[in-house]
């Protein structure tokens, strides 16, 4: 499979926002177990 | 919609679940089960919201680029399917199931009873055949009616199960005001599935169009013209896409995506430029003049309509040509004073598409296989190429708006960065997300 966004600029962008995203999913589910 | 604001848009809706099971849903339990409840939670909603991230939704996708909507919609079901895959394995219960004696009232434990968890397993199942389907289609060859078909279907299959899963076995999604929120959202999910399987056909059954002419434009490539019957037409900026759905019932899955070739201002008629690539394409010169046809659209954001660097460069490779030469017709057609450049690459001259018509200063014609009386550029469009046709002013200060082959898009793309093009001023898009 190759994903043709890959090593592109706007892949780079897109996978700022996966993880960005990700991040607070993620601290959000901390908050939720922790709480 | 700007990215941020459809980021903080996408949180709120995937977090609102959690939130509300945190602050309905009494004492937490033990960390594991309340980790294990979590990630379910999580990634029930993920599903759901994924449902929205199907490409079909103008005000998500115009906004960043298809290409970029479909690869989140990629990565976050992956992510999604990773929470649902740990979900009940962070559960410490009583496999056997059964009430337990120190917890009658069934208040610290979820149960493991198999009725109850029966929909939950045939999604813990299903979930993963379906997102390797999805990951590994282009290798399974399926027809894409086939696949849309068979996606579409098993989204609500599974978002179905889940639900009915969550409700009946879940801790917090048996609260009331939870069970009727989880119910609110899988049926907006559901509800984008007969928005776009039967809403927006029927609209389109409204607004039929008829194929004007077919023509052939070079061995492999076809013009198809349409033009509105009984309405106004499409209003479009140049440059963007619609599905087209030639000569099927606006209800049929037969419909594709190709870029408008022509401009705007040429209105009514839309024309496309399209290639003998796919099981549909091959068959594109058989379709005769008169064929019914619909469109859903228009959509994409390869657009350089209110856009204001001083310069436009259009970088076509083959059939990429067809958004560009639509952009160009159209700054054409309205004299506009922005200068332009049209650099159109092909193996063999027999390859060029609107030869007559791109005949301009303004276009340089690149061939890698030229034949010997060739008077135009040699080679593929590279960075020699580009460093040949423009000056630094111009990679410093225009717009450079990039289709063809991912191989020479990611090549451009690139050197333009390296060489300080900022950005915001390339434009790409792709079809072919993964």
């Amino acid at each position: 499979m190759t994903n043709l966004l890959r090593r592109t600029n706007r892949h780079r962008r897109v996978m700022a926002a996966v993880w960005g995203v990700n991040a607070a999913l993620a601290l959000a589910l901390l908050w939720f177990v922790l709480r | 919609m700007k990215p941020l604001i459809l980021i903080l848009l996408y949180l709120a809706v995937v977090l609102a679940p959690l939130i509300g099971s945190a602050s309905l849903g009494g004492p937490p339990r033990p960390l594991l089960q309340e980790l294990a409840t979590g990630l379910g939670i999580l990634a029930f909603s993920m599903i759901l919201v994924e449902f929205i991230l199907s490409g079909r939704f103008k005000q998500v996708s115009n906004g960043i680029g298809m290409d970029v909507t479909m690869r989140f919609h990629q990565v976050m079901a992956r992510a999604a399917l990773v929470l649902a895959l740990l979900h009940p394995l962070l559960y410490r219960g009583t496999p056997s199931g059964g009430p337990r004696p120190w917890d009658t009232t069934r208040q610290l434990t979820l149960t493991t009873d198999v009725p109850d968890l029966i929909s939950g397993i045939a999604a813990y199942v299903l979930l993963p055949a379906f997102v390797l389907l999805a990951v590994g289609r282009k290798k399974l060859s399926y027809k894409y009616e086939t696949w849309r078909l068979m996606h579409g279907l098993g989204a609500l299959i599974i978002a179905l199960l889940v639900l009915h899963h969550a409700i009946s076995a879940g801790r917090y999604a048996g609260l009331p005001a939870l069970t009727w929120l989880w119910i609110a959202m899988t049926g907006a999910a559901v509800g984008t599935l007969l928005y776009v399987y039967l809403v927006v056909p029927l609209l389109h059954k409204a607004q039929p169009w008829r194929v004007a002419a077919v023509t052939q434009l070079t061995p492999q490539q076809w013009e198809v013209t349409i033009t509105p019957e009984g309405h106004e037409g499409l209003g479009y900026h140049a440059g963007q896409f619609v599905w087209l759905n030639l000569g099927h019932s606006p209800f049929s899955l037969h419909e594709h995506p190709f870029s408008i070739a022509s401009a705007p201002a040429a209105a009514p008629n839309l024309s496309f430029m399209i290639k003998e690539l796919g099981d549909f394409t091959r068959s594109i010169g058989q379709i005769a003049p008169g064929t019914p046809a619909q469109l859903a659209g228009p959509f994409g954001n390869l657009s350089v309509a209110g856009r204001r660097e001083p310069g436009i460069a259009l970088l076509a490779g083959g059939v990429g040509l067809a958004p560009l030469i639509g952009i160009y017709r159209q700054l054409r057609l309205t004299d506009d004073p922005r200068a332009v450049r049209l650099v159109y690459g092909n193996r063999t001259r027999e390859q060029i598409a609107y030869r007559e018509e791109l005949t301009g200063d303004d276009v340089v014609l690149v061939l890698s296989e030229p034949p010997d009386d060739w008077q135009g550029e040699t080679g593929v469009i590279d960075t020699t190429l580009i460093d040949r046709l423009f000056t630094q002013a111009e990679i410093d200060s225009w717009l450079f708006v990039i289709c063809g082959p991912a191989v020479m898009m990611n090549g451009v793309e690139n050197h333009l960065l390296a060489r300080g093009t900022p950005s915001h001023r390339i434009l790409t898009e792709r079809f072919d997300y993964d």
